[in-house]
């Protein structure tokens, strides 16, 4: 490239030093991003290959105890993938009829004026830090069920569940009210010249069309919920057993690797049980949100 | 008869979600601001943490302070690696091939686990690099943790923009730096602010990383990028579950909730005023 401006007095060849320059920097960067992922798959998979020595990889996944400083260390996290399991699908359970019903409202049944009031409300929920939720989830919900329920910890899988499912509702709802406002803006005029009735097109119309989009922002959803750790660590109660009742207290992954980090000295059995408690949680969200980017690209509306 | 039936439990469904929605939501603000206030003062926000156990009295200063340095570094670091990515992908790259993978390696770190990344902070930072518990470890663990939040809006805006001006740039001879500054970054400033805003607002809110990379119950003032921060997101997870006490852990929530909603809705407005 010969032609590049000249003008403010600069000489040309200063141009060309900073084309090349910047180009360098982007590329680096870019290179940089790209490489961040694999350090981090390899970071974690190199500290969390070591806990094989103490058990084999079925027993790691599918064994029942959790005990890493007994001698042998039995080390196992069904207890803890099954508590983030039931944790996650408790709040899709409660956020997602609730989101959908509130999406198919700000799409199409309120107006524009109060969309703009509702939208940026939701949207803010998404900024609040997890730790609010979690201190209020233990000030609210926890002493709530403790006074009401008469149970005997009030720290449980239903209180993990909900606080979860306040923190997933507004991605449930904007991604559900990006696919009906995009649906509702297609065919809103041919029905209305049809004469059909709004609630007739929201129930034949918009509700069935909407359906994958509201699949993809369900497991948006879901990968978010099971990767939250703050909220649910500080309601969930946090003991290893496996999640049997709605008042169990249970310990999803992330609350397990939060809490013994700091007491699982650097190369021991428990160390390296927490990275591979790590992977597992990692392979599991990387395989959801790979399979995300692609389902998304399928049924683009 | 049977559809009016069902008409009505539809409209039920649309107005209760959503107005349970809304009040969930100004439950969470009303009670944090409402028990909050109360114990908010000018020496609570400028004050050390002092008193047997530490915390029972004085303030947070020291925390504000580590959340706002762990904030700069983390947007320094996610506006470097965000805004280069997605300058890559729109000026530089020709290949969808790569394009696709930019993309879906932006997703996959989006998707990893907060806690997942303080755990490669924790071994990769302060193990292997050496740099110890620190808000430097802190700072770039954040960092990743919100550069797809730049990366994808910074990518949205530049390619919301008339590829035909790119292209007539370029017929002009003009050099593609030449074009992003002059023609590219005034059309898209507002949107790239705006991403920047908000990925800082999710690195100072963020807890669980900083668990593992950079946060302590206790630091002095004058920080170095290599010594422990305190972090308010931190101090309030310690005042609640530790039970030291729950006034001051009603102001410290405040106090972050206030930074932290600031940033969100300032990059909010930033972006809607654009249109």
């Amino acid at each position: 490239m010969e032609s590049i401006p000249y003008n403010k007095g600069l000489k040309p060849l200063f141009y060309r030093y900073f084309e090349n320059f910047f180009a360098f920097i982007i590329n680096l960067l870019t290179f940089i991003s790209i490489i961040l992922l694999i350090l981090i798959i390899a970071f974690i998979f190199k500290e969390s290959v070591a806990v094989f020595q103490y058990t084999t990889v079925i027993k790691f996944i599918i064994g029942k105890s959790w005990h890493p400083l007994a001698d042998p260390p039995a080390i196992s996290i069904l207890p803890m993938l099954l508590a983030t399991i039931a944790v996650s699908f408790l709040a899709l359970l409660i956020a997602v009829p609730l989101g959908v019903g509130c999406a198919l409202f700000i799409s199409n049944v309120c107006s524009e004026n109060t969309k703009r009031i509702i939208r940026p409300l939701i949207d803010v929920l998404v900024g609040i830090p997890s730790v609010i939720y979690g201190f209020i989830g233990m000030m609210v919900l926890v002493k709530f069920f403790e006074t009401r329920f008469s149970v005997a910890s009030g720290e449980s899988l239903l209180a993990g569940g909900i606080i979860l499912a306040i923190m997933i509702l507004p991605f449930v709802v904007s991604t559900c009210d990006e696919t009906m406002s995009k649906i509702a803006h297609r065919y809103i005029p041919s029905s209305q010249a049809l004469g059909v009735n709004n609630w007739y097109m929201l129930a034949h119309l918009i509700l069935p069309i909407s359906r994958k989009g509201i699949l993809a922002g369900t497991i948006l959803a879901l990968a978010r919920a099971m990767g939250e750790t703050m909220a649910v660590m500080m309601v969930a109660g946090n003991s290893p057993l496996m999640p049997i009742s709605l008042f169990q207290q249970v310990m999803p992954i992330p609350a397990l690797i939060a809490l013994e980090m700091g007491s699982a000295p650097i190369g021991s059995p428990h160390y390296h049980a927490l990275f591979g408690a790590g992977l597992v949680l990692m392979a599991l969200l990387l395989v959801i949100n790979v399979g995300i980017f692609y389902i998304r690209k399928k049924i683009d509306f | 008869m049977n559809n009016n039936f069902k008409f009505t439990g539809l409209k039920l469904w649309c107005y209760a979600s959503t107005a349970i929605i809304i009040i969930v939501a100004c439950y969470i603000f009303g009670y944090i601001a409402f028990n909050g206030h109360q114990n908010i003062s000018l020496e609570f926000i400028f004050s050390e943490p002092k008193g047997m156990p530490l915390g029972m009295e004085g303030g947070v200063f020291p925390a504000i302070i580590g959340t706002i340095s762990l904030g700069l570094l983390s947007c320094l670091t996610a506006s470097l690696l965000g805004i280069a990515t997605a300058i890559y992908s729109c000026l530089y790259c020709n290949n969808n091939r790569i394009k696709n993978c930019i993309k879906v390696t932006i997703q996959s770190i989006a998707g990893i686990p907060s806690i997942v990344l303080g755990l490669f902070g924790y071994t990769f930072f302060v193990v292997y690099l050496n740099f110890g518990i620190s808000l430097l470890a802190g700072g770039l663990t954040l960092g990743i943790m919100v550069f797809p939040v730049v990366a994808v809006t910074t990518e949205k805006a530049l390619s919301e923009i008339d590829n035909e001006l790119i292209m007539s740039s370029y017929a002009l001879g003009v050099s593609k730096s030449y074009t992003f500054f002059k023609v590219l970054l005034p059309r898209c400033k507002s949107d790239i602010i705006s991403g920047i805003m908000l990925a800082t607002s999710f690195a100072m809110g963020a807890t669980a990383p900083i668990i593992l990379t950079s946060a302590v119950i206790f630091a002095h003032n004058p920080i170095s990028l290599t010594s422990p921060v305190m972090a308010l997101p931190f101090h309030l997870y310690i005042f609640a579950t530790e039970g030291i006490s729950l006034d001051k852990a009603y102001g410290t929530a405040l106090v972050l909730l206030v930074i932290v909603l600031t940033l969100n809705i300032m990059s909010m407005i930033v972006s809607y005023r654009k249109e």
